[in-house]
């Protein structure tokens, strides 16, 4: 049975294809950088935030916040501004090691005492004595109290310009290797900042930008670009408060832009534009204090000394949450998880190799599908996979964990999926086409073996049908009985045997063997039937030159160089004289009445028909007594063989030939005899060849 | 059953070995042809030495026949030799002789194809 192969896409071609699809998607991871590869990045990173949130190992940093308690004691936001001088005046009393402040005074304080009495002038309410230099200015006062504190005051980045307040004037001092990280960085045209009063009043300023991609928070800038000018971050100026050395240094690759940063004894690893990726810890175990409890006294001082304090809003009018990969928290601690990073060394860092590596576990990955799926069956090919998913997403989280490489094995296992897709579709659909086709080939075979059995069926019947019925022949002529058989080895044979009156007197009868089975030798078998028959009659019933001549006309429609053997005789019913001649074939046995042996008739005779092109056989003569019995069969019966493998032999034949003539009244049961006989012989085994027996009793001229 | 083939000089001798009957008849004419092919006038005579072959049925003697067919107009010559007693009784009943010489030994079967395949044989032994 042949698949039909050209229906399906040999496994070279599917193979071929899955490392061309490979190909072009490692190119596209290499060389693209779209929503999509965003997205699967960020999915990736996110897991690995969820899935191994870090473990705060040190509290030096402390959050103080509005929270919804400060508000709901000491009234609605803005407060007095004296009250946030006291807040830093207490706070630096305590000797913080930094303050860090994420909020931005934009305007000034309305609820100074000297403003209020200029705004109740202006009205009318007061007279035209000028009282304001008396009064406190509460701008002032803050500006004073963060003059006294290491403090670390935010200011926004804004992306667009909108020329609220001149541009900073103040410098970073910021010592770049390598190369100018303005290039580089992250530009804002402008900053928000606090009144000029209170904003020069603090010792640092920190761009307080933590700009969420996709609504979700996962780096903050260490270092930003405003009008030329290189700002820090604000975690990083807070940091930087808390050194003796107030230098930043930061390298810069030409190609690759930003490198690190050092500040105050740490090294920052970041990404090319200045970002930092932050690792975040459960939001739920920092703690966040309210700044009332501090003011009220509640808050043990000993908490502050020689800490960190970053002062923000968490009260939840005040808007100020964010969304990052470990869950919502005020924006303050943002800045406040990335001074944990830096202070415990639990640093991020995306590798500028990472796009590397990904794209090689996208190839690795592609590979294992384009070997494994044409040679495994679908269930294993995507067991395989499975596990090769499995140990990549095992990489990356290794990476993440043990030395904190951002490694985004989202893009390469999605895209290798891709590929994965492809293949085992296309071997399912090869395979489907495979069981189609065997199928069809089945349904085929099936239809054409039963349509040769129909066949078969029909030429052995017609091949019966040929074969003459001694009752039609012969009717009751009493002269004579005669039975024959003929068993085919397979359905229809190349045997033949053949008797008919040659006229009123005389009887002609054969059998032949044609050298081949099945159906080609039956059709010769019935050609040859028929020729003779009519080579005979033309030679008026003399075997020899009957049978020379149906040689040369069988030679003639001989195309697939047949042969057959045959032995044929002619009795005269009312002599018993037998003319009889063979070609190629078995001498006729006889049995003579009364007696219990068996001869053979010999003959020189001639070769089976069609073996010479001429030859002339000659006709031997013999003569029956009444009651001797004739018998002529093929070699299917001598050459039968025994599970032992021996030949039935003509001995045998012969000794049960004489048994079954003396004790059996007629031709027909004899036959029988010799039938089962061959048969009990060759018992178990394939009959090898066609079986013919014809038996003749003479029964004397007058019957 | 398998074909033995060992050449004499410019004769050709083919050894079966087994049986040959219908279920394999095929197999022996297609182990037969490349020696066919070379069996002409001025090529190899082909000498079939019948002492290791069990049987042989009527499919068998057919390939024989068309082995003879096939390289007498050519001018290729056959022979049989040193058939066993199954063997030469079927080749009696079957009047192969009018088809092949069929000699007793292998010997008298090389010297009636040629000499010099005699003398090799002669040679060898």
């Amino acid at each position: 049975m042949k698949a039909p192969a050209r229906l399906a896409l040999g496994s070279t071609h599917t193979r071929a294809l899955g490392v061309l699809i490979t190909l072009v998607l490692v190119l596209l991871l290499l060389h693209t950088d779209g929503a999509a590869e965003r997205g699967l990045r960020y999915v990736a990173f996110d897991s690995y935030q969820r899935e191994f949130p870090r473990e705060r190992l040190n509290d030096s940093v402390i959050v103080m916040a509005i929270d919804d308690l400060s508000l709901q004691r000491r009234g609605q936001w803005p407060w007095p501004r004296r009250d946030l001088a006291e807040l830093v005046d207490r706070l630096a009393a305590l000797d913080p090691a930094a303050i860090g402040i994420d909020m931005i005074f934009a305007e000034p304080d309305r609820q100074s005492p000297r403003r209020q009495a200029e705004r109740l002038q202006r009205l009318g309410y007061l007279g035209r004595q000028p009282l304001s230099a008396d009064l406190p200015d509460y701008d002032q006062l803050f500006a004073q109290s963060l003059r006294r504190a290491p403090v670390a005051l935010g200011v926004g980045g804004l992306h667009d310009d909108p020329r609220l307040i001149d541009p900073p004037d103040y410098r970073a001092p910021l010592v770049e290797v390598g190369a100018p990280a303005a290039l580089f960085l992250r530009r804002f045209p402008s900053v928000l900042r606090s009144i000029e009063v209170i904003d020069r009043a603090a010792a640092g300023h920190g761009a307080i930008n933590a700009e969420a991609q996709d609504g979700v928070v996962r780096n903050v800038p260490a270092l930003i670009e405003v009008g030329g000018h290189v700002l820090p971050g604000l975690a990083v100026e807070v940091l930087r408060q808390t050194s003796d050395d107030p230098i930043v240094r930061v390298q810069v690759d030409e190609q690759r832009g930003v490198r690190q940063l050092e500040v105050a004894g740490h090294t920052l690893p970041l990404e090319r534009d200045g970002t930092w990726w932050i690792h975040f810890s459960d939001p739920q175990a920092r703690p966040i204090f309210p700044v009332e409890s501090f003011l009220d006294g509640t808050l043990p001082p000993e908490l502050i000394t020689g800490r960190i304090v970053l002062i923000g809003a968490a009260a939840g009018g005040l808007q100020d949450r964010v969304i990052t990969p470990a869950g919502a928290m005020p924006g303050v601690s943002v800045h406040a998880e990335a001074l944990d990073n830096a202070l415990d060394g639990r640093l991020l860092w995306r590798p500028y190799w990472a796009a590397g590596v990904e794209a090689a576990l996208l190839a690795m990955l592609g590979l294992v599908c384009v070997i494994a799926v044409p040679a495994l069956r679908p269930l294993n090919s995507v067991l395989v996979f499975a596990l090769m998913l499995a140990l990549v997403a095992a990489i990356g989280a290794g990476a993440f964990v043990g030395r904190g490489w951002l490694i985004d094995v989202a893009s390469p296992m999605a895209t290798a999926s891709l590929v994965f897709a492809v293949m085992l579709s296309i071997a399912l659909g090869q395979t489907q086409l495979q069981r189609r086709g065997l199928r069809r080939a089945l349904a085929v075979t099936r239809e054409r073996q039963a349509r040769i059995a129909g066949e078969l069926d029909a030429a052995r019947r017609i091949q019966s049908g040929m074969l003459p019925d001694a009752g039609t022949v012969l009717g009751a002529d009493p002269r004579v009985d005669l039975a024959a058989t003929m068993v085919a080895a397979r359905t229809v044979g190349g045997d033949l045997y053949d008797f008919f009156r040659l006229d009123d007197g005389r009887l002609f009868f054969l059998v032949g063997d044609v050298s081949d089975k099945g159906l080609a030798a039956s059709l010769f078998m019935a050609l040859s039937k028929a020729l003779i028959k009519n080579a005979v009659m033309e030679a008026d019933g003399t075997p020899g030159a009957g049978l020379s001549r149906a040689s040369r006309q069988l030679s003639r429609e001989n195309p697939e160089t047949m042969f057959v053997t045959v032995v044929a005789g002619a009795l005269d019913l009312s002599s018993g004289e037998l003319a009889w001649c063979s070609a190629g074939h078995d001498g006729p046995y006889v049995v003579r009445a009364g007696r219990s042996e068996t001869d053979q008739l010999m003959t020189e005779g001639g070769p089976a028909l069609c073996m010479l092109d001429a030859f002339d056989y000659p006709t031997e003569r013999f003569r029956l007594g009444p009651g001797d019995t004739l018998c002529l069969v093929t070699d299917g019966v001598t050459e039968a063989r025994s599970a032992q493998d021996e030949l039935y032999g003509a001995a045998r034949l012969m000794s049960t030939l004489a048994i079954a003539a003396n004790q059996e009244a007629g031709s027909a049961r004899i036959v029988e005899r010799l039938r089962d006989d061959v048969e009990r012989f060759a018992a178990g085994r394939e009959p090898a060849d066609d079986l013919s027996i014809l038996v003749l009793r003479w029964n004397g001229g007058s019957g | 059953m398998q074909v033995g083939a060992t050449r004499f000089a410019d004769v050709m001798v083919l050894r079966p070995i087994g049986r040959v009957d219908h279920s394999n008849a095929e197999v022996f004419a297609n182990a037969l042809t490349p020696h066919v092919m070379g069996c002409k006038r001025g090529g190899d005579a082909l000498l079939f030495d019948l002492s290791q072959l069990e049987y042989i049925s009527s499919a068998g003697l057919r390939v024989l026949m068309l082995v003879s067919k096939n390289v007498t107009p050519n001018g290729g010559k056959v022979a049989l030799a040193q058939p066993q007693r199954v063997v030469s009784e079927i080749l009696e009943i079957s009047r192969f002789k009018y088809i092949f010489p069929i000699h007793a030994t292998l010997a008298a079967g090389l010297a009636a194809l040629s000499a010099d395949a005699a003398a090799a044989h002669a040679a060898q032994s």
